[in-house]
């Protein structure tokens, strides 16, 4: 394993996400480079540093005007899917848009670009029944 | 509670308002904390919390889960989120880095508040390489969650937390956070 394929591998690490074979052979790299044992501790470093973010306590007031907010569009029958629902949440549209336009979403790549449209997210992780 | 849980779920799947109301209250804390920190803008998160439960309350009848309600919730937020950076993107004639969103308080770093200057680094980041930082490091979904609920390969996302970890270490100094 080299320091770039390590690099890839020492966030999951660092999470207990690895397998016991991928575990084994970080552990082993880490033993015989100091490079890559400093890159850890500073993933250690930034883990500490976002998990202070601060988290937003809310109360029943929100809850209270989504629900208000749906039960006006339900009686106005506005509760169909919109235009806009659907670019949030493409289903099937955005997969074949991107199939027909060759769309490849190269990430294996650390220097390829982000690709038009690759910003939203295709699919629902849904299933429609 | 796992029973009562998917009970709940079960109800709101079939129209049940108070049902749902009781799901919206369990995660809006969680999803709106989430859409502040990709966005830096209560008030927005805010909004974008709101139209994400409304999504989420149009398309619950009509859908089979195939990933957790927490993390379908999150991908329809992120979505909610990368669309309104997409708008802001468009409607900007200014340069991108000033289109970025701003933190609550631009001083805070100087100030001395670590939180703030974190943030405020975080939000300098590309928005694909901060999504992944944040549902990884701050609400602790594991790569192979992330790459379910953004519909990507667990390697895209083991390459973006680890391009976002050095992002962030290059935009945090710039901005004259202090790292070891």
């Amino acid at each position: 394993m080299n320091c770039y394929q390590m690099k890839m591998l020492l966030p999951a690490f660092e999470n207990n996400e690895l397998t016991e074979g991928e575990r084994e052979a970080v552990m082993l790299h880490l033993a015989s480079c100091p490079r890559c044992l400093a890159a850890l501790e500073s993933i250690r470093d930034l883990h500490n540093r976002l998990s202070i973010l601060p988290s937003t306590s809310l109360d029943s007031e929100m809850t209270n005007n989504i629900i208000a907010k749906i039960k006006r569009m339900k009686k106005t029958g506005k509760m169909d899917m919109s235009h806009e629902d659907i670019e949030i949440m493409p289903a099937q549209l955005m997969d074949e848009r991107d199939a027909k336009n060759g769309m490849v979403n190269d990430d294996s790549n650390p220097e390829s670009a982000p690709e038009a449209g690759d910003d939203l997210l295709p699919g629902w992780g849904f299933h429609r029944p | 509670m796992v029973a009562n849980y998917a009970d709940i779920l079960e109800r709101a799947r079939a129209g049940d308002m108070e049902a749902f109301a009781g799901l919206v209250q369990q995660f809006q804390s969680a999803i709106v904390s989430y859409l502040f920190r990709l966005t830096g803008d209560m008030e927005l998160a805010r909004d974008l919390g709101q139209d994400t439960f409304i999504q989420a309350y149009k398309g619950l009848s009509t859908t089979v889960c195939t990933i957790s309600f927490r993390a379908w919730l999150y991908r329809i937020a992120t979505n909610n989120a990368l669309q309104y950076f997409r708008r802001q993107a468009k409607l900007a004639f200014v340069p991108l880095d000033d289109s970025r969103p701003a933190a609550a308080n631009p001083d805070a770093a100087r100030e001395g508040s670590e939180s703030a200057a974190v943030h405020e680094a975080l939000l300098k980041m590309p928005e694909r390489l901060r999504v992944c930082l944040v549902l990884h490091f701050v609400d602790g979904f594991k790569h192979r969650e992330i790459a379910k609920m953004l519909g990507i390969s667990e390697d895209a996302v083991r390459m973006r937390v680890a391009r976002g970890c050095a992002e962030f270490r290059r935009t945090y100094r710039a901005s004259g956070g202090d790292l070891p």
